[in-house]
């Protein structure tokens, strides 16, 4: 390129290089080889971060915010791994949400019907789910939910008395 | 859009929506407008997937859809709207200074959630500040709604494009999507609701089902069967009017800054008084006579007339040019030069940056660059009163940091370099989309950073979570203190230590990226006002 031949200034630019200051027989800087570093160094010190009641309570509202969204029913999160071995704490995990279930409602009145799934399993259909129905669903799963707790609870009596009797 | 603001983007959603979100979001912020299919294909995703993703980012007004011919929806990416994410602390703060808690938490659940009719954002709020009152009190809805009714009154809520109520004379195939409209004058209609009741504390037995995930609660919350009022008819927060209140916010405090309290208070009202009658994008605001501005003073503000007129005087001589006077019916009419206060504001951040990054001299040859707006290299060195070597040193580093740039001024048509000037200027524009740029990648990093230091920590914060939570569920049960104390010695003090500093570092990093953002908005709101005016 034009600055490329750093070797004493044999070369001619495009441009006289007095008129930006580059004296006669002055020698340019070597050409940079390489992108510059990471962290270049910094020459000043940056100003201290601005503080007070404001900045503290917008932190607050910045870091619980974060926190909430994670909560809820819009973080998708990725579906589960696919279980190598089965695992003792299967047992005791609650099944997750169904693979293709979404799990909030929107208003399909508002959204192109081409974005509503339709979910196979029949315990957990989802089209459009009025307000009763969810509920008793709700209470369905719970159920369901307590009634393993319950046999899993059974199985321990047995195994623990069978241990204390040996 | 350019990759740092794609980058930025990515983490934004990722950090808020989960890594499908940010897949689907990030293809169409690149891709531009695509097909569901297409969505899907591109990014190796399943359909349901997309549509899942395609559901929340349409909810959060982060995307919309349009119907293309032959019956095809396309959906299309808002990279800017996404980028607003990093600015919501500062709307719930903004309302939370107006309208107080109440406006605050109405601003934060239509932030949470996107879209929300009235009467869930009423509830929702209604509950929310039932909780932190003392026993036995809670939140009248008819109190929240007032807040609300008052949020819309100013704008900082508005309604979401809604489908328009059609006769059903003609029942043709049901369109591929509803096509939603939105009216100016409808845009901030209150429903008439007559929203009785009030807040709800959450029963302690609904925290005993710890087991169950947390998406299961709002469902338990619509327990009743009672249609709703306002069904169909949704909320978002205008983000624009709070863009307004933060540009007021920033001409305010610059005055300040320069002249005094009563000059500020001064514009202030000139500003106050303009909110209805400019639009956001104006150059300038409509002119105000000084005896309208004396009779809209307010109320506490005991100046004469005379001297308001001595202060719009100096206001409008002052060479920043944030007030200027438009004729002399009324007692002098006067405006508020928005666009050049807002291009002092990001000339000033342009200085700020370039003094504490190169020195105050370098800064001083930038004011000085900018002040007589084409120098020659002889000509800053005599002027900054700088010798020579230092003063190209300083040049070129501004220069390779692209504050300043190079203009060609050919003596001769054949352009030859020997009879060419060659003059240093400051390009405000360029200097501060170079600079705006470099407030994304900033944040990105940062984010990074922060994502990093909580990852390494990651055992030592689910321990200290864990330990929390039974110390939670002890002193809940009514354990001794002394069983307390045990469960917290269970985190070592080196282990309190780590956990102190990095509280400490991702406060900092949160922090940061809060200012950063301050940075950002008054550079887009320049960039923007000045492409408005091309």
């Amino acid at each position: 390129g034009r600055g490329g031949r750093g070797r004493g200034r044999g070369g001619h630019m495009t441009f006289s290089v007095e008129a930006v200051g580059i004296g006669r027989g002055e020698a340019l800087p070597p050409p940079t080889l390489q992108p510059s570093p990471l962290f270049p160094p910094l020459e000043y010190k940056p100003v201290p971060l601005q503080a007070g009641e404001e900045i503290e309570y917008m932190l607050a509202l910045k870091q619980e915010f974060r926190g909430a969204m994670k909560s809820l029913p819009y973080f998708i999160k990725p579906s589960a791994p696919k279980k190598d071995i089965e695992r003792y704490s299967d047992k005791y995990q609650m099944p997750g949400p169904a693979e293709n279930a979404i799990e909030w409602s929107p208003d399909w009145r508002q959204l192109p019907p081409e974005l509503k799934i339709r979910v196979q399993k029949t315990r957990k259909e989802r089209r459009t789910v009025p307000a009763p129905k969810r509920q008793a669903k709700v209470s369905a799963d719970k159920e369901e939910a307590i009634k393993k707790l319950e046999t899993l609870e059974k199985k321990e009596e047995e195994v623990t008395s069978e241990e204390e009797e040996e | 859009m350019t990759q740092a603001e794609i980058k930025l983007c990515s983490l934004l959603l990722q950090e808020h929506f989960g890594e499908i979100v940010e897949k689907i979001g990030v293809h169409l912020i690149r891709t531009g407008s695509q097909p569901l299919r297409a969505i899907a294909h591109d990014t190796g995703t399943s359909l349901d997937q997309v549509k899942k993703a395609l559901c929340v980012l349409i909810q959060h007004n982060l995307v919309i859809y349009q119907v293309h011919k032959r019956g095809v929806v396309e959906y299309e990416a808002q990279c800017s709207r996404v980028l607003r994410m990093l600015r919501y602390p500062r709307y719930i703060y903004t309302a939370k200074t107006l309208y107080s808690d109440t406006g605050e938490l109405i601003v934060e659940e239509l932030l949470l959630n996107g879209k929300m009719t009235m009467s869930a954002v009423v509830k929702k709020v209604a509950d929310r500040l039932t909780e932190t009152m003392e026993d036995g009190k809670t939140m009248d809805y008819a109190e929240v709604s007032n807040t609300f009714v008052r949020l819309a009154d100013t704008h900082f809520v508005q309604r979401c494009p809604w489908v328009p109520a059609t006769e059903n004379s003609d029942p043709g195939p049901p369109p591929p999507a509803p096509i939603l409209v939105i009216s100016e004058k409808d845009m901030y209609l209150v429903p008439k609701l007559s929203l009785i009741g009030k807040g709800k504390r959450r029963r302690s037995s609904d925290e005993d089902a710890a087991g169950e995930p947390k998406a299961k609660r709002p469902k338990h919350s619509t327990d009743n069967k009672e249609p709703i009022p306002d069904d169909g008819i949704y909320w978002q927060a205008n983000l624009d009017r709070f863009h307004q209140h933060f540009r007021d916010q920033a001409i305010v405090s610059a005055v300040a800054n320069r002249m005094d309290q009563t000059s500020s208070e001064i514009v202030r009202t000139m500003l106050r008084m303009s909110e209805i009658t400019t639009p956001s994008t104006a150059p300038f605001t409509q002119p105000l006579s000084s005896n309208e501005i004396f009779r809209s003073l307010p109320v506490g503000y005991n100046i004469s007339k005379q001297v308001l007129d001595q202060y719009l005087t100096l206001l409008a001589d002052d060479p920043l040019e944030f007030v200027g006077k438009s004729g002399d019916s009324g007692g002098g009419m006067y405006v508020i030069n928005l666009h050049k206060a807002l291009g002092s504001l990001a000339t000033a951040t342009l200085e700020s940056v370039v003094q504490e990054r190169f020195g105050s001299r370098c800064a001083r040859i930038f004011r000085l660059v900018l002040q007589k707006k084409h120098l020659e290299q002889k000509q800053v060195e005599d002027f900054a009163m700088i010798p020579a070597k230092e003063a190209k040193d300083m040049l070129y580093k501004m220069l390779s940091g692209n504050f300043i740039s190079l203009q060609e001024i050919p003596k001769t048509p054949d352009h030859a370099p020997s009879r060419t000037f060659y003059l240093y200027t400051v390009n405000i524009l360029s200097a501060a989309r170079m600079l705006l740029h470099r407030c994304y990648k900033s944040i990105a990093n940062l984010i990074e950073r922060r994502q990093f230091e909580t990852k390494e920590n990651k055992r030592l914060l689910e321990k200290s979570q864990r330990v929390e939570a039974i110390i939670a569920s002890m002193q809940a049960t009514g354990a001794e203190e002394a069983q307390l104390q045990e469960i917290e010695e269970m985190i070592t003090a080196p282990e309190r230590q780590q956990l102190e500093t990095l509280k400490r570092n991702v406060n900092k990093l949160d922090a940061s990226e809060i200012q950063v953002d301050e940075t950002i908005f008054l550079l887009e709101s320049y960039i923007e006002s000045t492409m408005k005016r091309q």
